[in-house]
């Protein structure tokens, strides 16, 4: 049964802004997601990497039914989740889950873990809350489940009936993850969870997102920029750049070899301690604006290896080892 | 979850709280601010007075003592007489009932409505939110008192058709400000993590958003209430609400205007009445406040 | 040859709710003219105020309750108002966190760069104009004069923050104080600038305090490290010393738990419990609860920075 728990076939979103008056606005999109294929395997550890319009977090959003796709298709444990049928521009949106249906199974947790939780709740109710509102146990049952799950992500069991304020944030963000699983969800997304944290709090979140993932089979797909991070924790590594998958592997193919070019770029400017990036590898420019994405590789403008041939048409998704997937017509 | 329970329990001393801690429930802190309590009883004091005003005053406020317009307070005129020779005091207790119905009724229609209203609007956004925008632009367009005037001769004179008139003219504003302090609210990330739970935009709104924009309500309602007092006095005074002989504060403040050099006295009763009611009203509501929010104790 | 910029136990106090509440506690740390330092802390450490205590922007309800900030001989914490209007802008200058904040929306950054330089120097406007010109230039902005003719919101953030960089520099600064100016850029183009600065920085002779939470940024980048916690000075030497072998226990700390692209490491170090992010004046050392070496002593006796050529403070430093 090797069928991937989530399967996501050419998902496209287009987020239609405009800009000056509205009798005469000039209608541009911001091309967020533009034509991704990915498959999330059960219970592995997948990491999500990009820089800022990426689409990584969009692609997140879509998956976790926030976001409503423009074209293509989500399949989450065989079946239809999202879909949109039709013809390209004129498609029907059909939604085949309910969020709450979504709930028991997607859970996301976010960055920021000063606006994650409600400031005039207890922790003890917050958590308690979704139990209660999915009708998956009594009050007193609830009860300790909620003194079980802060045991489960280290939270001392007096805490119960704080207010988030007095948390520290490392033990603010373990409430959100334990607020993830109350549903007990198979998928776990997190979105840049140790971004907003201090580098000495980082390890708590992460060792606790590994136990969970080992303990409860937890498949957790982790959103990220960095790198180094990503080394510490994935099984599997996803680059996107600009709406577009560029690569595809294995953590270690990844951190051994990477192929794309705009891959040897980002672990290249990860700062390292003592150890000064090689110029040759750092790319010059800028992301191109999503609102106007170049035609053909979207890393054309700034890539090292770049031929006449890349700005003709989007480089497909080829295999250039085992699993080990590159958008790339120079490699 | 070892790792993670090492966080906790490998600590060589407990680091200091910065906050004290919150333990006790808001009914408890409530009850322990003396100045809340304090302004609370005189709340409480001035609705019962609206309630059973006419059993303790001592004169009939409607009845004339020929003679004795104008009179300076006595022992017979606690506060005097008015240009009809009515007794004051008497006009004041029999006038609580009206004036503190006007206001907190006004205040229901604004408040009430306009703090559901704002949340609701806030929250659905889309073509609602865009077609109340512009009823409230209709509405905000009006002159205050003039919107009044026009639904009162729609419905009729009357303290009731006051109420609506001035309660009506009120609300979007008050429904703007819960509105923009709603809208921040749901762009932050406990609202989408709520959404991700698959919660009903029903409790999102009312158990989730709504505890965080009660501090603005309060703020609201407080500084709102003489305004709805002086309106409603205002009308009155245009004869288009408490119809004379009634008293009300708002009508006798009007009334007395004309005559503050030689009789003070009604002048200083109803705004003293006013001023107090308004006081307490507006330090109970900042008090409230801090009781409410955990972050402030 | 003494030092170009000199902070001598420094203290900074903020009032909050009557109480005076200490930020910084008697920090020490110098900077030799065209030396780069990094100055690393997590949240809470003091860093930024660091940053304002030293241009004189400490405002209330804070305020600088001891010590001194020598700039080339003067006291700027005792210098007349003209004096530091002199020196603030125009001989130190500030790199904000956030270009987007310090660029005004409505004004052309032309304009913008232009007020700096009218305000400290008297220059006719065409020679202020190729100053600027340059510092663009000198920031690696291809265009300069399309940059000068836009308005702030129209450029993309990793140009926003060369311009921040380049307003700086325009007036050919002694030292930059860069207040942990790439963390709002993306990591390719952050290591791009951080490239070009040290370059630039190194050419012409320019002091640095670089300020972080990152500590690897800092050691690529910079030859000497003030490590801050919670407010005080914990470790203060070379790079070669501090990271090669740290005494302060929380430097070690900072060092195992900074995340390393090269190396997968299982469990991940971490410290237990978080920064004290409201201070308290706390009799010993503010690190000893969370510290792995702590002594008794170390409880009720604030340890004061020793040692030869690389200082710690702590009694019970690393070998």
């Amino acid at each position: 049964m090797n069928e991937p728990l989530v399967d996501i076939r050419g998902l496209v979103k287009h987020f239609p802004i405009s800009r000056g008056a509205r009798i005469w606005s000039e209608r541009e999109t911001v091309h967020a997601v533009n034509g991704v294929d990915l498959a999330i395997q059960r219970g592995e550890f997948l990491a999500l990497v990009g820089e800022s319009g990426s689409g990584k977090t969009t692609l997140a959003g879509c998956i976790a039914g926030f976001v409503r796709p423009t074209a293509g298709a989500i399949h989450f444990d065989g079946k239809p989740l999202v879909e949109v049928q039709g013809a390209n521009g004129s498609g029907r949106l059909v939604q085949h889950a309910s969020q709450r249906q979504i709930a028991t199974r997607i859970q996301m947790v976010f960055q920021d873990p000063s606006s994650a939780l409600n400031p005039r709740h207890r922790i003890g109710d917050t958590l308690a809350e979704p139990l209660l509102v999915h009708g998956l146990m009594s009050k007193a049952d609830a009860r300790k489940r909620v003194g079980e799950l802060l045991e489960l992500t280290g939270i001392r069991q007096s805490m119960w009936g704080r207010y988030p304020h007095e948390l520290n944030s490392g033990q603010r963000q373990r409430v959100v993850i334990a607020r993830a699983l109350t549903v007990s969800p198979i998928l776990l997304i997190a979105d840049e969870p140790v971004s907003k944290l201090d580098v000495s709090m980082q390890g708590q979140i992460l060792n606790l997102l590994l136990d969970l993932h080992r303990q409860l089979g937890l498949t957790i797909l982790f959103i990220t920029h960095d790198l180094s991070v990503v080394r510490q924790v994935a099984d599997r590594v996803i680059v996107m750049y600009l709406g577009r998958v560029m690569e595809a592997c294995s953590a270690d193919a990844f951190f051994s070899s990477p192929r794309h070019p705009y891959s040897e770029a980002l672990v290249a400017s990860t700062p390292r301690v003592r150890a000064e990036p090689e110029k040759s590898m750092l790319i010059k420019g800028e992301i191109p604006s999503p609102i106007h994405p170049p035609r053909g590789c979207p890393f054309a403008t700034r890539c090292p290896l770049v031929i006449p041939a890349c700005e003709q048409a989007v480089p497909p998704l080829h295999e250039v080892g085992p699993s080990q997937l590159v958008a790339c017509i120079r490699r | 979850m070892r790792s993670a329970e090492m966080a906790e329990t490998v600590l060589a001393r407990p680091i200091a709280a910065p906050f004290v801690t919150t333990e006790r429930s808001r009914l408890e802190r409530a009850l322990s601010d003396r100045l809340l309590i304090v302004t609370g009883v005189v709340i409480a004091v001035y609705v019962l007075v609206g309630l059973i005003g006419p059993l303790i005053a001592p004169q009939n406020p409607y009845t004339s003592h020929p003679g004795f317009n104008f009179h300076p307070p006595n022992g017979h005129f606690l506060i005097g007489t008015d240009k009809e020779g009515r007794d004051v005091l008497s006009r004041l207790l029999y006038g609580a009932r009206y004036t503190l119905l006007g206001a907190f009724g006004v205040m229901a229609i604004a408040a009430l409505l306009g703090f559901v209203y704002g949340l609701i609007t806030a929250y659905v956004g889309g073509w609602f939110d865009s077609l109340s925008m512009r009823l409230f632009d209709v509405i905000l367009s009006f002159p205050p008192l003039v919107l009044a005037i026009i639904l009162v001769a729609t419905f009729g004179p009357g303290l009731y058709s006051v109420i609506i008139g001035v309660g009506i003219g009120y609300l979007p504003a008050i429904a703007r400000i819960i509105r923009s302090e709603a809208m921040v609210q749901s762009k932050q990330q406990y609202v989408a993590a709520a959404e991700g739970l698959g919660f009903s935009p029903l409790r999102i709104i009312f158990k989730h958003i709504m505890p965080n924009t009660t501090s603005q309500i309060i703020v609201q309602a407080s500084m709102n209430l003489p305004y709805a007092i002086i309106d409603i006095a205002g009308l009155s005074f245009l004869g288009f609400g408490i119809q004379p002989p009634t008293p009300d504060w708002g009508g006798m403040l009007a009334e007395g205007q004309r005559d503050l050099l030689f009789a003070p006295w009604l002048v200083i009763a109803p705004a003293a009445a006013i001023t107090v009611l308004v006081l307490a009203w507006n330090i109970f509501g900042a008090r409230l406040r801090r009781a409410v929010d955990p972050k402030r104790y | 040859m003494g030092a170009l910029l000199s902070v001598e136990d420094l203290s900074v106090d903020f009032l909050i709710d009557g109480t005076p509440v200490p930020a910084l506690d008697r920090i020490s740390f110098s900077i030799g003219r065209g030396e780069r330092m990094g100055l690393v802390g997590e949240s809470g450490s003091g860093k930024s105020v660091t940053a304002r205590a030293i241009l004189g922007l400490i405002q209330p309800p804070g305020q600088i309750t001891h010590g001194a900030v020598i700039f080339d001989g003067v006291d700027l914490r005792r210098a007349r108002d003209h004096a530091l209007n002199d020196i603030r802008g125009k001989r130190i200058a500030l790199i904000p966190q956030d270009a987007s904040l310090a660029l005004n929306p409505v004004l052309r950054v032309g304009d913008q760069m232009d007020e700096i330089l009218a305000y400290h120097f008297r220059l006719p406007a065409g020679e202020r104009r190729r100053k600027c010109v340059e510092a663009l230039r000198r920031m690696g902005l291809a265009d300069p004069e399309r940059v000068m003719n836009a308005y702030g919101s129209q450029l993309s953030g990793g140009m926003k923050q060369r311009v921040g960089i380049a307003m700086a520099l325009v007036c050919d600064p002694e030292i930059l104080i860069a207040d942990d100016p790439t963390s709002a850029v993306d990591v390719t183009i952050q290591a791009q600038i951080l490239y070009e600065f040290r370059a630039l920085t190194d050419r012409l002779g320019l002091a640095v305090l670089f300020i972080s939470h990152d500590l690897r940024v800092v050691s690529t980048l910079c030859s000497r490290i003030v490590v801050l916690y919670a407010g005080q000075v914990a470790e203060v030497g070379s790079v070669d010393d501090l990271l090669g072998h740290p005494r302060h226990p929380y430097t070690l700390a900072l060092l195992k738990c900074s995340p390393n692209v090269a190396l997968r490491v299982n469990p991940l170090p971490m410290v237990p419990g978080a920064s004290p992010d409201s201070l308290r004046a706390l009799p010993g050392c503010r690190f000893e609860p969370r510290c792995p070496r702590a002594l008794a002593r170390c409880a009720v006796e604030a340890p004061t920075l020793r040692g030869n050529g690389q200082l710690a403070a702590c009694w019970n430093p690393l070998p």
